[in-house]
């Protein structure tokens, strides 16, 4: 009933490479990469701190240890900061993306490695070479049977994240091959996640990335034991991508080519709005139509040209769309993201508070605010906006922003990544030069001796 | 009630149930679960795969690992004990669909109790309500978690384990419905582990348990999880089971009169389930006073679609090379229900199948396909023995023991849950207090105390 694998298996191969990274083999752009997002992800987690979703994740988490949660007093276990930092990175869908093969990245594996770098005293480099294996690991694993997990019903964030944090963990800890990829079989054994709250908005989407976040650090703390994981765990019978995405035909390339030269971290993308990601660029589109001078009770009508794929999550149900029910539904709202850029030449967290999405002006807009089916537009290779504006005059104005700001074609620089981490400190409530500090302690992890401070620069007075 | 999602009805029922309510046959399986699931787990704390999740997990807390002093985390003890249960696959199980309740549900109950400083009867209400929400949802999926290649107590584990924390905590019907939200959320559990037997099934019993409770917890904290995480679109059996076309019926009907718990299996034998009457024959046979040494040869009816997994290569499994391998070789398991009367975690030791006497009685066991043999709608057993002064001695067994239509008495389960602990080096006498600790769940007016599990130690 057994079949004895002498080779290599795939996951023994991956945790090969993850395992024997070093400082020396990260190119400049990995380490820049990590930076970043470590950047975003702390001001994402100061900005979510008095969110209600936290005050409960917080409040479910009763076993207290030496991991901070970012932004908050109380220290958990490791599990539990790992959660709880892991919901509030992605909450408010600000967090980053991967260009390519969509999922997040970050908001997994970064807590993970943290909470693990805090409860078992590693210095910056292990945690260091911990993130970067850890979203080099979501990045590969999602292309692997990219967009087949959501037809199947499942929450890549979730499903890949649970094993990119198993790997960012058992990197940090110096667990060897063999351990990490039993790390990535117990892993795969929870990997869960369904995406029924696309039914009525609930909130198990921003549980994902922590929930995975403590279960792929559980998983490392096993796999170091010596439990026996399944070593086929990517290409058996049952396999992790026959099982959550039955669909797909796996490309193992993606796990065992041009490992070391080629990072697919380095196309993680940072986002400039608070919302769904393809919404992005008809915002900009909207925000120059106002730079241009035009009033909204000018607007006649704006109809966009997208694409199909974004339509049963963007924009329909039109009515529901024109009129968002709370701020998290208004930010998968086409209509109302371009109603409130239009209005507030932004669309950062004030811009999707509950208050904020029942405003008559903006809904009035985004009343007015259709969209027509484009067959050739891109979408999801690349992510357009294109509106077409008609004016009670009669007169006819067109806009287009042709890729995704902070994308691949125009990534956000430092300086922009800077003012959406100060933005975030802001919202949150935090004092702009505990931010600094904050800043300064992630530039300087990898040369840290440890993490002992960490707790002190992320906690609110 | 009918705009009702199924989460909202069962969260309604649950939240009025009261301890009065549930059916006697109800209630004594599930302190047979309790009794079976914690000398299981006793018995299992030893092993490598029960060591491994020990060291693992040894996080100080409130919670009780049974058979240990030592108090850890929640999470922690509800993994370490759902695991060991399920380490032998000795545990309990359910027909129609192989959801082994007991390794997750009370190991959920018993550390939320513990952590929450919860009172007897709410562990009482638990247990039953996350066994008879594991069950009805096993009733719906059938091999449909199977075929998709998911576990079943992995997935409907988790689903139950939050259902039953949820339960003792006495949560409102908002709560009960988003803790079942997000429990969909953390249901987890491929069955890759066939491929070579590696040890994240019996892993699975305990991370259903902890993900169960921690559910809960989020579901008391107002954490909102979809209400239709049964039935939707994208719901739990759309992802878990695409292969079929649920009907939610058994899992909101006749709720309150109709006990899926009361149909718990309890296994009276530590191996493969279809071996099993071929044991009741065997044990028959030295209850007669046959001892191996009177056999000349046995040969056993067995159906077509068991001979490839329990009697094929015949040599093979007349000489198992691993206690694992055992288990699923009838030869060897008929082997040791005629020479030790019982085939329990004693006769899967190492030692026991290197057993030279019992090896010499295996060889002479072997089998002729029965072409009339009701497998798999029936598991029978059958054993014709000729022994060397040519007397003919047959034995048959009509069902599979400890199921629905031939169940295990409560003397029996004890008997059983006695032998286990004697395994693990405790002490035989622990088995009634086992009995007792679990009765008294649904009488006393105490808080749950789990001091007596503790103190069952070597």
């Amino acid at each position: 009933m057994q079949k004895v694998v002498n080779e290599p298996t795939v996951s023994e191969k991956f945790a090969g490479f993850l395992t024997g990274l070093t400082p020396d083999a990260l190119p400049g752009a990995v380490n820049s990469t990590i930076t970043r997002n470590l950047i975003d992800a702390m001001g994402l987690c100061v900005a979510a701190r008095k969110a209600d979703y936290i005050a409960q994740v917080l409040a479910s988490c009763d076993s207290t240890g030496p991991c901070t949660v970012i932004g908050h007093t109380k220290r958990l276990d490791a599990a539990g900061a790992a959660l709880v930092n892991g919901v509030a990175i992605h909450g408010e869908d600000f967090d980053d993306t991967l260009e390519g093969a969509p999922i997040r990245v970050g908001a997994m594996v970064i807590p993970a490695v943290l909470a693990a770098a805090e409860r078992f005293d590693l210095d910056g480099r292990q945690t260091h070479l911990g993130i970067a294996a850890g979203l080099e690991a979501v990045c590969r694993l999602n292309h692997v049977a990219a967009g087949h997990m959501h037809r199947a019903g499942f929450h890549p964030v979730s499903v890949i994240g649970t094993l990119g944090a198993a790997a960012g963990v058992s990197v940090a800890l110096g667990l060897n091959r063999d351990q990490t990829a039993a790390a990535f079989g117990i892993a795969a054994s929870f990997s869960s996640g369904i995406i029924e709250y696309l039914t009525d908005g609930a909130w198990t989407k921003r549980l994902h990335p922590g929930w995975a976040a403590q279960s792929g650090f559980k998983a490392a703390l096993i796999a170091r034991e010596g439990f026996f994981g399944p070593r086929t765990v990517f290409e058996g019978e049952h396999n992790f991508f026959k099982t959550f995405a039955p669909t797909a035909t796996p490309d193992y390339s993606h796990l065992t080519d041009g490992l070391g030269d080629d990072w697919y971290m380095t196309r993680i993308v940072f986002k400039p709005y608070a919302c769904g990601t393809m919404i992005h660029p008809y915002i900009d589109c909207a925000r120059r139509l106002a730079a241009d001078g035009i009033e909204a009770d000018q607007i006649e009508s704006i109809v966009c040209d997208t694409g199909e794929g974004l339509v049963h999550r963007l924009w329909e149900p039109l009515a529901a769309k024109h009129r968002p029910t709370s701020g998290y539904a208004a930010k998968f709202s086409m209509p109302y993201c371009m109603a409130v850029g239009f209005f507030d030449d932004d669309a950062g967290l004030a811009q999707f508070d509950d208050a904020r999405v029942s405003d008559p002006r903006v809904l009035g807009l985004a009343e007015k605010i259709t969209y027509r089916i484009d067959p050739e537009n891109e979408y999801p290779r690349n992510y357009t906006g294109d509106l077409r504006v008609t004016l009670n005059s009669g007169e006819i104005r067109s806009y287009h922003q042709p890729h995704m700001r902070g994308g691949q074609y125009e990534p956000l620089t430092d300086a922009e990544i800077m003012a959406k981490f100060r933005a975030n400190i802001e919202f949150g409530g935090m004092h702009s030069s505990q931010g600094d500090a904050l800043c300064d302690f992630v530039t300087g992890l990898a040369q840290a001796p440890n993490l002992k401070t960490l707790s002190a620069v992320s906690t609110c007075s | 009630m009918t705009d009702n999602t199924c989460s909202e009805t069962l969260a309604h029922w649950i939240h009025s149930l009261q301890l009065n309510d549930i059916s006697d046959a109800a209630r004594i399986a599930t302190e047979d679960t309790v009794t079976d699931t914690v000398g299981l787990t006793i018995a299992a704390l030893d092993t490598d795969y029960g060591e491994a999740v020990q060291k693992a997990f040894h996080t100080p807390g409130e919670c009780t690992v049974w058979g240990l002093s030592g108090k850890i985390d929640m999470a922690g003890a509800a993994i370490i004990n759902g695991t060991c249960g399920h380490g032998e696959d000795f545990d309990n199980t359910f027909e129609g669909c192989p959801v082994h309740s007991g390794v997750v549900i009370v190991p959920a109950v018993f550390a939320a109790a513990e952590a929450m400083q919860l009172s007897r009867r709410d562990v009482a209400k638990g247990l039953v309500v996350g066994i008879e929400v594991a069950n009805r949802l096993g009733v719906i999926s059938g091999k449909g978690i199977h075929t998709a290649g998911f576990h079943p107590t992995a997935i409907l584990g988790t689903m139950g384990a939050a259902a039953g924390v949820a339960a003792a905590m006495g949560q409102t019907v908002q709560q009960i419905r988003d803790t079942l939200g997000v429990a969909g959320s953390m249901a987890a559990g491929i069955i890759e582990y066939l491929a070579d037997g590696s040890w994240t099934k019996r892993m699975h019993a305990g991370w259903a348990a902890q993900s169960g409770i921690r559910a809960a917890q989020m579901g008391a904290a107002g954490f909102r999880g979809p209400g239709t995480v049964f039935e939707g679109v994208h719901g739990l059996y759309a992802a878990f089971a695409p292969s079929i076309s649920p009907d939610f019926t058994p899992l909101t009907e006749g709720l309150g009169s109709h006990w899926e718990s009361a149909r718990v299996a309890f296994k009276p034998y530590a191996c493969g389930t279809m071996t099993q009457p071929f044991i009741d024959c065997a044990v028959r046979l030295k209850e007669k006073g046959i001892s191996p040494e009177d056999i000349a040869e046995i040969t056993c009816e067995a159906g077509e679609g068991t001979v490839h997994r329990l009697w094929e290569p015949l040599a093979l499994k007349q000489s198992p090379p691993t206690s694992y391998a055992a288990k699923f070789s009838s030869p060897y398991t008929i082997a040791a229900g005629l020479i030790h009367g019982g085939a329990g975690l004693a006769e899967f030791t190492d030692e026991a199948v290197r057993d030279p006497r019992a090896l010499a009685l295996a060889a002479k066991v072997t089998y002729v396909i029965d072409p009339d043999n009701e497998y798999p709608k029936n598991y029978t057993g059958h054993i014709r023995a000729k022994l060397k002064d040519g007397t003919v001695v047959e034995e048959r067994q009509g069902q599979l023991r400890g199921g629905t239509k031939d169940p295990m008495t409560r003397e029996q389960i004890l008997e059983k849950a006695r032998a286990n602990l004697i395994f693990a080096g405790r002490a035989p006498e622990a088995a009634i207090l086992l009995r007792d600790f679990a009765a008294d769940l649904f009488t006393s007016e105490e808080s749950f105390d789990a001091g007596l599990l503790a103190a069952i130690t070597r």
